[in-house]
């Protein structure tokens, strides 16, 4: 919404002859169509990576999954700009322990395994390693990035979640039924 | 609706009020329905009921960053950020940069501030007890600090007064420590909360559980109404500003009723630094401002004043008052700038229950419960004077507990129902401390040009010592009612950090004692009161603000019957 509203006061600005300059047009198009990455913190194989992760995670079911909930991209965007310096260190050098770790236990990269195995392995990571080891640092803070912007997305909250903008009222002891959404906010 | 006039000031003011905020509010409400032509100067921008709360219908994926707070948010905000929950995309606005707002601290203060219209009104936690007689009398019974000049029996009907305007929703329970109120309907506690009750109120007698009083409507009378509030919504976004105007804020309610009245002016960007005051006569003439815009200065007058610009902001200017006959502020009780208080909290206890499995909450609750102080009530503290109380909530846990593993069934439980759990957190009395002080620095100046701020003040033994029973309790009545992995936690307590600052320019019975007199007038200044924080001699365990609110309705009653007396 926000981008909308930059893409439309460039559009203003113009109007009142201010000079703009060809870049900052070419990225307002980008915007506008909605494919240009919000983020450019990783590198491409680190991109990879971590959407193959995310999607490990959470994958489709009869919910949407991480990647069609955009998770990959909304983690980017919160690394680039809420972390700080160290905390972004740590998140790439965890990326590198996870394919080192993958390598070490499959032989084979993370990216060449099948997306069920994936999942099974970093479960079985996350059950093994001792919670103070780096690499379990890292898919902690992993997973606690990867569920907020899957819970916040549009897709996750609406579709996965209950999303209740203006619930009206409380009821503090409803019956929970089968198939009852989890609430957020 | 009107009110955000900014005219420029002609000098045709019958009253100068300083801040907007919940004191500020009041007295402009208060001063305007008696006929007085009222002058409001709010140092911070004007924020419009409704019009600018501009995140009030944010979706989470509409925030730039899913509401999460920006490094360049933090490098502006440092000390906003110590809360934790403060400085994110749905409230950053509403609290100040601390680039452009410095302060020293001579030792760590966490001062949260909000510069606009409706001040922190807009950002409060809307907890809203009364004070006891017991508090009252407290500093008096303990022989510290100086007696309250006042006694509850002169301020609770001032308390039914703006109870029933602010609109308080809570539950009557005759207790003689935490008095009733005028109350709105009591929000459901959940059904953990009332097994938990159930326990500690047969375990202990003298405690109880009750859902928290606080300042939302939940059967708005017709005078509310016409005011343009609503029943709460249970939204619990209330600190973006509610747009039902069901929590009370200066701009849903005191403003409006004030501008009705064709007696308000608001005037923004205002930053008042002194008074001005006239040695001669003892009195204010009016107010220096500086305009927060151009840092042009003037001087504005007005027969009364109200300093309601916060403890701190109000004791500043009262320090920084020219005086032949005072040095350093317009004091002779070495009490201005001293006996800083706040609340002290982050001590209790989590725990998560079995029970009520195919129970969920609807909605979301903007209040919790409250169980009102017992120590050195029925039961003794161990080891220390006052008391504290509890305020906490027992709710379904959702997505954002631990899960182990990854994939299919990770996200299954992720997105089902965890157990119900309840957190309780104390907030413990801070004692009146000569040596907890506030001053105007030497030589930092702000950009205007102001002196700084400079903070030197602590929790000290009595505090730390409540501390350790505030956690074992929390723990105790977490076990007795059955709960499972308990944990506690006595986080390093941070004066400030309970947004509570309060006592640097004292109610007190003498001149001798205290900066204010029992009707929170100056005594050096008689027609200058101080309504805000700034006049508490102590500070109970209890939320504060209502009290504020109380206190300023009862000084401007005074202040126009005095002047109808000519007296002022």
């Amino acid at each position: 919404m926000d981008r909308r509203q930059a893409v439309k006061t460039l559009g203003a600005m113009i109007g009142v002859g201010l000079l703009i300059p060809e870049s900052l047009l070419a990225r307002a198009g980008d915007v506008l169509e909605g494919e240009a990455p919000k983020a450019s913190f990783f590198n491409k194989q680190q991109r990879k990576l971590n959407a193959l992760m995310a999607e490990a995670l959470i994958p489709k079911t009869d919910t949407p999954g991480a990647k069609d909930a955009g998770v990959p991209g909304w983690m980017e965007l919160l690394l680039q700009d809420c972390y700080d310096k160290n905390q972004q260190d740590g998140y790439l050098n965890g990326l590198a322990l996870v394919e080192e770790e993958c390598m070490k236990r499959t032989g084979k990269n993370f990216g060449k395994l099948s997306p069920v195995m994936q999942s099974s392995l970093l479960s079985t990571m996350e059950a093994e390693l001792a919670p103070e080891t780096p690499l379990a640092g890292f898919m902690q803070v992993f997973k606690s990035l990867a569920k907020y912007t899957y819970v916040h997305s549009e897709k996750g909250a609406t579709q996965a979640f209950g999303y209740l903008p203006v619930p009206g009222k409380w009821d503090a002891a409803m019956p929970l039924e089968k198939g009852q959404k989890v609430w957020v906010s | 609706m009107s009110f955000n006039i900014n005219s420029p000031a002609d000098n045709q003011y019958d009253a100068i009020i300083v801040g907007s905020g919940i004191s500020g509010g009041w007295a402009a409400k208060e001063l305007c329905e008696k006929g007085l032509k009222v002058l409001v100067l709010e140092r911070g921008r004007q924020i419009r009921h409704v019009t600018d709360y501009n995140t009030a219908n944010t979706a989470p994926w509409e925030f730039p960053h899913m509401n999460r707070s920006t490094r360049e948010m933090r490098d502006r905000q440092s000390k906003q950020l110590r809360t934790g929950y403060t400085v994110r995309e749905e409230t950053s606005k509403l609290f100040v940069d601390d680039i452009d707002h410095p302060y020293v601290e001579i030792k760590r203060f966490d001062w949260m501030r909000g510069y606009h219209t409706g001040g922190r009104s807009i950002m409060w936690g809307k907890q809203s007890y009364r004070l006891s007689p017991m508090d009252f009398l407290a500093n008096e019974r303990d022989g510290i600090a100086t007696p309250w000049p006042i006694t509850y029996e002169d301020i609770a009907p001032w308390y039914s007064y703006v109870e029933r305007f602010v609109g308080i929703s809570g539950s009557k329970e005759n207790l003689e420590h935490l008095p009733d109120g005028e109350f709105q309907p009591p929000m459901e506690l959940t059904p953990v909360e009332k097994d938990v009750k159930g326990v500690i109120e047969q375990k202990w007698k003298g405690r109880k559980l009750i859902i928290g009083r606080a300042a939302h409507l939940t059967e708005p009378t017709e005078e509310q109404t016409e005011l343009g509030r609503a029943s709460c919504q249970y939204r619990n976004q209330c600190s973006r500003g509610c747009p039902y105007g069901a929590f009370f804020s200066s701009q849903a309610a005191t403003l409006p009723a004030a501008a009705r009245t064709g007696n308000l002016t608001i005037r923004n960007h205002a930053i008042v630094s002194s008074l001005v005051y006239d040695d001669v006569k003892g009195r204010a003439t009016g107010v220096r401002v500086t305009d927060e815009l151009t840092g042009k200065t003037e001087e504005v007058s007005a027969r009364i004043i109200f300093l309601c610009a916060s403890a701190l902001g109000s004791t500043a200017i009262i320090m920084n008052t020219e005086s032949k006959r005072y040095a350093g502020g317009l004091d002779e009780s070495d009490s201005l700038g001293r006996y800083l208080m706040d609340h002290h909290l982050g001590v209790g206890a989590n725990g998560t229950f079995d029970t009520h499995k195919d129970k969920i909450t609807y909605g979301r609750r903007p209040n919790g419960f409250y169980i009102p102080r017992f120590r050195n009530i029925s039961e003794p503290g161990a080891g220390y004077i006052r008391g504290y109380g509890y305020q906490g909530g027992g709710m379904r846990q959702g997505w954002s507990r631990d899960i182990p593993g990854w994939g299919t069934d990770f996200k299954k439980q992720f997105t089902s129902f965890g157990p119900w759990s309840m957190g309780m957190t104390g907030f413990g009395e801070c004692l009146p401390y000569y040596d907890n002080q506030v001053r105007l620095s030497k030589d930092k100046k702000d950009k205007w040009g102001l002196p700084q701020l400079e903070v030197d003040a602590m929790f000290r033994d009595n505090e730390r010592t409540m501390r350790k029973q505030m956690m074992t309790d929390a723990a105790e009545m977490l076990e007795a009612a059955g709960a499972k992995d308990i944990t506690t936690r006595n986080d390093e307590p941070w004066i400030g950090l309970g947004i509570h600052e309060m006592g640097t320019a004292r109610m007190g019975t003498s001149v001798k004692n205290s900066v204010l007199n029992n009707y929170n007038q100056l005594w050096a200044a008689p027609n200058v009161f101080c309504t805000d924080g700034a006049a508490m001699t102590s500070a109970g365990c209890q939320n504060p603000s209502l009290t504020y609110m109380a206190l300023t309705a009862r000084a401007a009653d005074f202040a126009v019957s005095e002047m109808k007396k000519g007296k002022l």
